[in-house]
């Protein structure tokens, strides 16, 4: 009994310890970004190390894979059509790349007047309270958001992934647009009036949806109608698509109060976003 | 359940371990699998359970600053649930499979409940935005995942069984066999 009093000191130690790093991480401040920063030197690169592995054994059981399928194939056709069919296959990887490339540098040019800066998802969200996802571009890249400065992320096709919560020096966390936290000035794409909130909600996010809340009267907004960025707010510039209105709730008197948004950015693909950084960035 | 493994070992088996789990867990399109366990969870509870004493307490606190730092919305909560686990663990720990399976078993429905139910309710204590989501479909999300989380953690436990099992194998000596016969030989007389 008497060696077990100095081990049950340090448990309480390390729990009160514990409880202040909560307290004082959990305000935006110096205490959260510097631990990342010491730590993020180190494990940053050790994840991207272990994605680029994963990515190289998958890529060889593939390889694997596919050409247990073309040799199917081979003995099925005629040499020809084979040898072509083989070309094909082998010229698929450079278009997908050509055209990602492509897309990317629509997204540069329709943000021209903005700096995109590209990037790579760590990590994605962890369930409750642990629902921010890393993403590798920090203070070493001009990405400084933190308190009341944050950076618009989008993804390859340019439609709304969320904003970056706070930089370290290497790596920064992004709130997604499902988090409900998130909220963003929205309009109807094609309209330029009548703008409204579209935040993320809990229940509707484990469907992979958002809500259209604060929708004024006479709102031109039915279902299928593409919602884009209205660009009021300060953060998000004008005319990022959103997302697709999947349904409409209306007040007693018909009057649509609330809508159901299906992003536009596929969250479960995502590995590559972009965050906008504009010249002039206002707090 | 290796209690004799040396301080090396046990770090040799258990840190690239954890490493190696909590980068699958987190990995980019993910979140779609159909078995995603819990690994930083599990790790310090199977590791508690395996090499008793404070191992779980200590690499509790590992996965939980990994999950802090990965995805947290400060530090010390996810080192906090983390330590605890472990602790727990770590005081369950004993000698013999059927003891460990049932423990493990306990532990593993325990803490998926209360792990996902408290987690919500931080949420809804220290809200990020200017929207405080009430704490009533903050549980009914987590409990309507429990089924399908606890399927995952025990396959993610099974898992790290079979990876501390074959990670800390070895092979017995011929005195600890000849002990074996000897105490076996004592009991067939006894019988």
């Amino acid at each position: 009994m008497k060696r077990r009093v100095p081990r049950v000191m340090v448990i309480v130690l390390v729990t009160v310890a514990l409880l202040a790093l909560f307290i004082l991480t959990a305000l935006p401040g110096a205490t959260r970004s510097r631990l990342g920063d010491f730590f993020g030197r180190v494990f940053d690169p050790l994840t991207s190390a272990f994605q680029k592995a994963i990515d190289g054994v998958s890529g060889f059981f593939t390889a694997v894979g596919d050409n247990r399928d073309l040799k199917i194939r081979v003995a099925e056709l005629e040499e020809e059509v084979g040898k072509l069919n083989r070309e094909i296959i082998e010229n698929q990887e450079k278009v997908r790349a050509y055209d990602e490339l492509k897309e990317a540098l629509n997204l540069i040019t329709r943000f021209d007047d903005s700096k995109v800066l590209g990037s790579v998802v760590l990590n994605e969200e962890i369930g409750p309270y642990f629902d921010l996802m890393r993403i590798k571009a920090g203070r070493k890249h001009g990405l400084d958001a933190g308190g009341n400065i944050s950076y618009p992320v989008v993804d390859q096709n340019s439609a709304l992934v969320g904003r970056v919560h706070s930089s370290e020096t290497y790596s920064s966390k992004v709130m997604s647009l499902l988090h409900e936290a998130f909220s963003v000035s929205a309009r109807v794409d094609g309209s330029y009036r009548a703008s409204f909130r579209v935040r993320g909600d809990v229940a509707l996010g484990e469907e992979g949806l958002c809500l259209g809340d604060s929708i004024p009267e006479g709102a031109p907004i039915k279902v299928g109608d593409h919602i884009v960025t209205s660009g009021e707010g300060g953060i998000f510039p004008g005319g990022i698509p959103i997302g697709e209105v999947v349904s409409l709730s209306s007040s007693e008197d018909g009057k649509v109060v609330t809508c159901v948004i299906k992003p536009a950015c596929d969250f479960d693909a995502l590995q590559h976003v972009f965050v906008i950084l504009e010249h002039e960035h206002e707090p | 359940m290796n209690r004799d493994a040396t301080i090396w070992r046990r770090l040799a088996v258990y840190l690239p371990g954890l490493l190696f789990a909590a980068f699958l867990q987190t990995l980019p399109g993910s979140t779609g699998r159909l078995v995603s366990p819990d690994f930083l969870i599990l790790f310090p509870l199977i590791a508690g359970l395996w090499t008793g004493g404070y191992d779980g307490f200590a690499f509790g606190l590992a996965a939980g600053f990994l999950r802090d730092y990965m995805a947290g919305r400060g530090y010390g909560v996810g080192m906090l649930a983390g330590m605890f686990v472990g602790l727990i663990a770590g005081r369950l720990a004993a000698e013999g499979w059927q003891r460990y399976a049932l423990r493990g078993g306990i532990l593993v429905l325990v803490t998926t409940f209360i792990y996902d139910m408290t987690m919500s309710f931080f949420v809804w204590l220290i809200p990020m935005g200017d929207v405080r989501t009430p704490l009533g479909p903050l549980w009914r999300v987590a409990l309507s995942h429990f089924p399908a989380k606890l399927l995952s953690n025990i396959i993610g436990a099974l898992a790290l069984t079979c990876y501390f099992w074959l990670a800390f194998y070895r092979r017995k000596t011929k005195r600890e066999k000849n002990d074996r016969l000897e105490e076996m030989r004592g009991g067939e007389s006894l019988a």
